[in-house]
């Protein structure tokens, strides 16, 4: 809770004000002097030093024990002291800051640089902060560069001045690395200046950038990880219904709704970036389902039709610090649609459609863990049916949703077991998350209303090993709501045979064969290919019925490898590839199906 | 065919099994060495560095050769209080940084040697310091040397040299300068420039002047009928064809002191001399400090009546303190060491009981067998026994590796005590595996012999093992500590390794003058009681020596070699090396009667002891914690000197949690068996209040919690009773006394302790009443 008395409102003003400075900062690429680049008074430091005294100070600690730590780095300040061992001081204290959520830890690496202006590694480490630590779902992306940038200025300068030293490669392959992994979300560098090997010219330099992901799949699911259970359950009930086929659906048609269409998506995205704007996107996607569609529910298992979707749109993105109170991302596009096949009976049918969405996140820290809100809105407004009466014609679709997350970021006390020894030991984790989240869909149509309510609650931990487990537990709900025509004031009514109700219990185990964080720079590459990143991931999932039909209930599990690497060799953007195998079992109908997925992104999103 | 993949598929398990064990599977290797080599034992040391390696460099990155005259005799050395007159790291400086001789402060130029005499210290947040400031200069008349060389040096004194022109010799607790002119110039006593308006000639008698230079008081003297001549700023000797004088700094300005002084000018030490004794069966360790000395004075008729042939000697307060009774003269000086008391004598004696030495800590009752058992386990099952180090470069270079065998070795000696011996011969094993990886010659782990700097050098190296002769008394203390551990269990490997083993012992304090393979005593300042890190003594404050307490790992682990070994001469030696060192922490590092420290120094203890004072730093961290710590660590059964005086032990830690804002949360574990030595409840309650955290690098969960649990029943350690085997300990809970020893011998004995009571003990096995 914040209290609003006037000290923390100047106290906010003034950050605020420092955080305007700092963008301010970001127009002036001021060079340092000839006596700045010489360095401050002192030692010359390696800045890697500040890593190391943090990691010893953090090492197997518990939050209140790293705070006494933070507090004995403060008792060791001196006035008297060299500049240079001031400045690794104060990077000290705001890395211990960052690792305790204190929302200063800015200012203490601000002191840093300013102590010591000629070494980069403190310009690395404030970039860092703000591309690791801050951030709603994304880094703050600007702010970092701007320090990132400024880091490999000053390594230049150092070249240049003769005074670059061994430590100085260790920076500039950190710095390179984070500014990779910073742009790898906007994907394939168009403009030279924030392509790898990037330069500190690229930091006030404009950025356009290509992203693309392709994704095949043969599968019940779609790409939206919707429940395929729902999906089948609502087909199979509408069909039912006494607007369709009136009966009940025979064993055959039943068997034959739970279906693996092919699917495939292209999704690409032209990313423009400057640093005083943030991220202005372009975007087109095409997607084609195979025979997924029902062309009629009045037999719905006759034919299944194709589905195309088109858009192209246009979007924006950028997080914005608002510490004290909390980093936000603002994110949302519009999208001008264009589908066929989706609708019943008419599937050479064209729509042509808008689509408004907004999905602004909020984030800060809690002492050392962060909580998280995200928001959904999404409006698209369906073309209408043609024909008929107005009211029956009417389509549109309304997403709003939210998820709140509180990721723990302290190390824990756990049992340990070699040899069946329970002995308990503490460790740091990679974060344990617990979320819950609601979305609610309603599509209209005509005087009909679907409306799918998902609850949701789960937890995902990363382990200071090499392995994380997700669990969720979705409860899932289908309604559909009309409006009788026949009643003097019309009033909404559920029709109460097209409810049901599902529960999804999902475990997902993911191995990291190799593992990112253990290459802080970019790893050995071969033929400009550099590997970063393998995983073993391992879904597993039980769907039963709540409420309704029980026919769609089923297990399912599989192994998907993900490998992402970079390509230096044109501008090191990432690439990731997925390729899955699941095996799902309908109990109930004694049906298994095989199902394959597989992936290629380029830069896209977060990888 | 399916056959076949089935043995491809064994053949894979097993080659992948190879590679997750643990390096105890390595097979001792013997090939010889691809670089030049000399056999010692079944190993090898390489006599040519690695390739890329640096030894004895200055600080420009070049070799250094030792800065010798052309008629020195004797081995090199490095690491003394005086090295920057041998290895000179700074190719500008051809003279020397200050030199801490104590009482005397001296500085070698090119115009001679400055002269200073810092009573007072500079005390700052972190450190005091008796920061030498020249008060005159002694040099001939148009001296301007390129370079000072060392012409000779003994046990704590040194004779320099300026272009064979001028000897100059002086040392630990000497007064004196004593010097030798060595043409015809004349010698010349310049009053510094800072100090020509503030001087005076405060006292004449026949050959001796008196001089005053600010505060201090110096005294001169010339050859019999020889005399000083003054000339503004100047003093210069008339003395004929005579070539000795000398100059010593008086304790005060009364004229009957500077006849005393006169009286012993003509008694010139020549040559210094530690020399020891132990006597098990009493556990005494008797020192004998002894000079050499020439009579310089020409007599003719009676002039030398009244004249000495003894020479004085200032004593350290540790010596003094266990010197026994002697006639001291009166005056003393202040030094950073506390008051230096006179002694007119040609020798002194100090003695010392040895005490508080085992293997190990006994098994109590109160031992949690199966939580110390499942942290054993805990190591055994880290991916690396002897994981990479930590700092900056990481490495398993001699330091991390030495820290490695010092937490295997108390955990072989912890696991056979637990009974669990399929644990012990498991580490055991990987401890033997590793030091014969050593001792291989073979890289990447490997000894180069530097023949002209006369020593022994691991690689990979670290803090200037091989740049600078740094640490070596560190590095292989632990070595040496697991060799001790492993003589214990496999007498076998170490007749096999002994000579190997043996060679790290004389290298960092080689005990044998004839064997000049090695300097004696490379690190230890016998007269100062302990020794030095640094192998150039490459500042002006001195050398210094940080971890007081590795130190005596080292001197603890030749005692525990050289008494398993039932080689007398290394356990004498480990015994002199513990006894003085202990003396000299408990003064200069931990300041136990509060008369060393400035009052205005708000410290407890110091980190580091510096030829002019102490600091309450580290070389690596500010951290209260290590700053104490690093004078703990590590601990074994021979760290038991740490609880000599449990009022102070509780007195230091108050201080550093308070300092730790009532949390030690750094090198928990090390602090924690600290206080146990003292308050081993107050250890319990603290640990068990987080019992979750990570030991330091060298130590392991389960030798903290055995060693905590252990005190918890001892109470504490009992100086007074001895035993006549150097391995045993006595404690002390309230009334109750309990006797603990270490047979070293093959079969059982009794053990009688000098308060009566006896104790049998099976063979290479502790036992505890």
């Amino acid at each position: 809770m914040i209290a609003w008395d006037p000290r923390r409102v100047r106290q906010m003003l003034g950050r605020l004000a420092l955080l305007a400075l700092t963008w301010g900062a970001t127009a002036s690429a001021k060079s340092l002097t000839p006596g700045e680049v010489e360095g401050a008074s002192g030692p010359r430091l390696n800045p890697f030093e500040c890593q190391g005294r943090y990691e010893a100070a953090t090492g197997n600690r518990t939050m209140a024990q790293v705070r006494v730590e933070l507090q004995k780095k403060f008792d060791q300040l001196a006035e008297t002291e060299p500049a240079s061992v001031s400045a690794m001081k104060y990077c000290v204290i705001a890395r211990l800051k960052q690792r305790l959520g204190d929302s200063d830890a800015g200012e203490w690496f601000e002191k840093a640089i300013a102590t010591d202006p000629a070494e980069p590694g403190y310009e690395l480490f404030f970039g860092l902060y703000w591309s690791m630590a801050r951030g709603a779902r994304a880094p703050v992306l600007e702010l970092a560069e701007t320090h990132l940038y400024r880091a490999l200025d000053k390594l230049e300068e150092l070249r240049q001045a003769g005074l670059y030293r061994d430590y100085h490669q260790t920076v500039e392959d950190w710095t390179k690395k984070r500014l990779l992994v910073l742009y790898q979300q906007d994907g394939q560098p168009l403009l030279p200046w924030k392509a790898y090997e990037q330069t500190g010219a690229g930091r006030l330099a404009p950025g356009a950038f290509a992203s693309a992901q392709l994704r095949l799949s043969q599968d019940t699911r779609d790409f939206f990880y919707n429940s395929e259970m729902r999906t089948f359950t609502g087909e199979k009930l509408f069909a039912q219904s006494d607007v369709r086929a009136d009966r009940p659906l025979t064993d055959r048609e039943t068997w034959d709704l739970a279906r693996a269409p092919l699917r495939g998506q292209l999704d690409t995205r032209l990313r423009l970036r400057h640093n005083f704007i943030g991220a202005v996107d372009l975007l087109y996607s095409a997607y084609q389902s195979r025979s997924g569609q029902i062309e009629s529910f009045y037999m719905p298992t006759t034919n299944f039709v194709d589905v195309n979707v088109a858009h192209l749109g246009a979007g924006y993105e950028r997080v914005i610090p608002l510490y004290p109170l909390f980093d936000l991302r603002l994110a949302g596009n519009y999208k001008r649609i264009e589908r066929s096949g989706a609708t019943e009976f008419l599937p050479e049918r064209r729509e042509q459609f808008d689509s408004f969405e907004l999905k602004p996140s909020f984030s800060r820290f809690v002492g050392s863990d962060k909580i998280t809100l995200d928001l959904t809105y999404v409006n698209m407004n369906i073309t209408d049916l043609p024909g008929g009466v107005p009211e029956q014609a009417l389509r549109e679709k309304i997403i709003r949703g939210g998820k709140l997350e509180y990721a723990l970021y302290s190390p824990l006390t756990m049992p340990a077991f070699p040899f069946g020894s329970g002995e308990p030991y503490r460790a740091a984790t990679r974060g344990w998350a617990f979320y819950v989240g609601a979305l609610q869909d309603d599509e209209t149509y005509g005087v009909r209303r679907v409306v799918r309510r998902d609850l949701y609650a789960g937890t995902r931990f990363d382990s200071p090993a090499r392995w994380a487990l997700q669990l969720q537990g979705t409860y899932y709900q289908s309604r559909t709501i009309f409006v009788d025509p026949n009643q003097a004031a019309p009033q909404e009514r559920t029709d109460t045979t097209q409810n049901f109700a599902s529960a999804r219990g999902t475990a997902i185990y993911q191995y990291r064969l190799l593992d990112p964080d253990r290459t802080p720079g970019i790893g050995d590459s071969a033929l400009g290919f550099a590997p970063d990143m393998l995983n073993l991931v391992i879904p597993v999932h039980w769907e039963a019925a709540v409420e309704g039909p029980t026919d769609y209930e089923n297990v399912r599990g599989g192994a998907e490898l993900w490998f992402k690497f970079f390509q230096q060799g044109i501008g090191g953007t990432a690439f990731l590839l997925t390729v899955g195998y699941d095996a799902q079992y309908f109990y109930n109908l004694g049906k298994t199906m095989h199902l394959f997925n597989a992936g290629l992104r380029m830069g896209w999103g977060d990888l | 065919m399916s056959g076949r993949i089935w043995l491809a598929a064994l053949a894979l398990v097993v080659t992948l099994a190879a590679g997750c064990s643990h390096a105890d599977s390595k097979a001792p290797r013997a090939a010889k060495p691809t670089l030049p080599a000399e056999k010692l034992g079944p190993g090898y040391f390489v006599s040519q560095p690695p390739a890329g390696a640096l030894c004895a460099i200055d600080s420009a990155g070049h070799r250094v050769k030792p800065s010798v005259t052309s008629d020195f005799s004797g081995p090199p050395t490095s690491n003394r209080w005086w090295s920057s007159l041998m290895f000179k790291y700074d190719p500008k400086n051809r003279h020397s940084f200050a030199l801490h001789a104590h009482p005397l402060v001296l500085r070698a130029r090119a115009a001679g040697l400055g002269v200073g005499y810092p009573d007072t210290p500079t005390v700052t947040p972190r450190a005091y310091m008796h920061e030498f400031s020249e008060d005159l200069l002694i040099g001939l008349a148009g001296l301007d040397a390129a370079e000072t060389r060392v012409a000779s040096y003994s046990d704590w004194m040194v004779t320099a040299d300026w272009q064979d022109r001028l000897r100059l010799s002086f040392g630990h607790g000497l007064p004196f300068v004593y010097g030798e002119r060595r043409d015809a110039s004349a010698v010349v006593i310049r009053i510094s420039k800072e100090m020509q308006n503030n001087w005076t000639i405060f006292a004449e008698n026949k050959e001796a002047v008196g001089v005053r230079v600010g505060r201090h008081h110096y005294g001169l003297f010339a050859p019999l009928g020889g005399r000083w001549l003054k000339n503004d700023a100047e003093l210069s000797l008339e003395a004929g064809t005579s070539r000795h004088f000398s100059l010593a700094v008086l304790p005060d300005g009364q004229p009957e002191t500077l006849e005393l002084f006169r009286a012993h000018a003509y008694a010139a030490v020549r040559a210094t001399r530690v020399s020891w004794k132990f006597d098990e069966k009493t556990s005494t360790v008797s020192s004998d400090f002894a000079v050499e000395s020439d009579f310089v004075a020409e007599c003719t008729g009676n002039a030398c009546a009244g004249l000495s042939r003894q020479p004085l000697l200032a004593l350290y307060r540790h010596q003094w303190l266990n010197a026994g009774t002697q006639a001291y003269l009166p005056g003393t000086y202040d030094s950073p060491r506390g008051k230096m008391k006179l002694l007119a004598a040609d020798h002194f004696e100090m003695q010392a009981k040895l005490t508080g030495i085992l293997p190990i800590l006994p098994g109590v009752p109160g031992h949690e067998k199966s939580r110390i058992t499942n942290h054993v386990r805990a190591v055994l099952d880290e991916p690396e026994l002897f994981p990479l180090g930590l700092g900056e470069k990481p490495d398993h270079d001699a330091y991390w590796e030495g820290k490695s065998f010092g937490k295997l070795s108390n955990l072989v000696q912890l696991t056979d005590q637990l009974g669990e011996t399929e644990l012990r011969d498991r580490l055991l094993s990987a401890i033997e595996r590793r030091l014969e990886d050593w001792f291989d010659g073979q890289q990447p782990r490997l000894f180069y012999y530097d023949a002209e700097w006369r020593s022994f050098m691991g690689f990979p190296d670290s803090y200037g093992s091989a740049t600078q002769i740094n640490d070596h008394h560190f590095h292989y203390g632990y070595f040496v500590m697991a060799a001790a551990t492993v003589a214990r269990f496999d007498p076998a490997w170490a007749d096999a390794w002994a000579p190997f083993v043996e060679r790290l012992i004389r290298d960092a304090a080689n005990w044998s003058r004839a064997d000049e393979s090695a300097p004696f005593l490379r690190h230890m300042d016998a007269y100062a009681g302990h020794s030095w890190a640094n192998g150039p003594a490459q500042f002006e404050e001195g050398n210094n020596e940080e971890a007081s307490s590795e130190e005596l790992n080292f001197s603890s682990a030749s005692l525990l070699w050289g008494t398993l070994r039932h080689d007398r001469e290394i356990q004498a030696l480990g015994a002199f090396l513990v006894t003085q060192q202990v003396a000299a922490v408990e003064q200069y590092w931990f300041d136990v009667d509060n008369q060393v420290f400035p009052a205005d120094f708000e410290h407890p203890v110091v980190a580091m002891v510096w030829g002019a004072g102490g600091k309450y730093d580290t070389w690596f961290d500010q951290d209260p914690t290590v700053i104490h710590g690093i004078n703990f660590l590590p601990f074994t059964g021979a760290s038991l000197y740490l609880g000599r005086k449990p009022e102070f032990v509780r007195k230091n830690f108050d201080v550093l949690l308070g300092r730790s804002h009532g949390e030690i949360t750094t090198w928990r574990d090390y602090v924690l068996m600290y206080l146990a030595t003292a308050d081993a409840k107050l250890a319990r309650e603290h640990f068990e209040r987080d019992p979750h955290f990570l030991p330091e690098f060298g130590n392991s969960m389960a030798f903290t919690l055995h060693w905590l649990q252990a005190w918890e029943e001892l109470g504490h350690l009992d100086t007074t009773t001895t035993a006549d085997v150097a391995t045993a300990a006595v404690f002390v809970q309230g009334n109750k006394r309990s006797y603990s020893a270490f047979n070293p011998d093959p079969t059982a004995r009794t053990v009688t302790f000098s308060d009566g009571k006896t104790l049998r003990v099976p063979a290479r096995s502790l036992a505890w009443r």
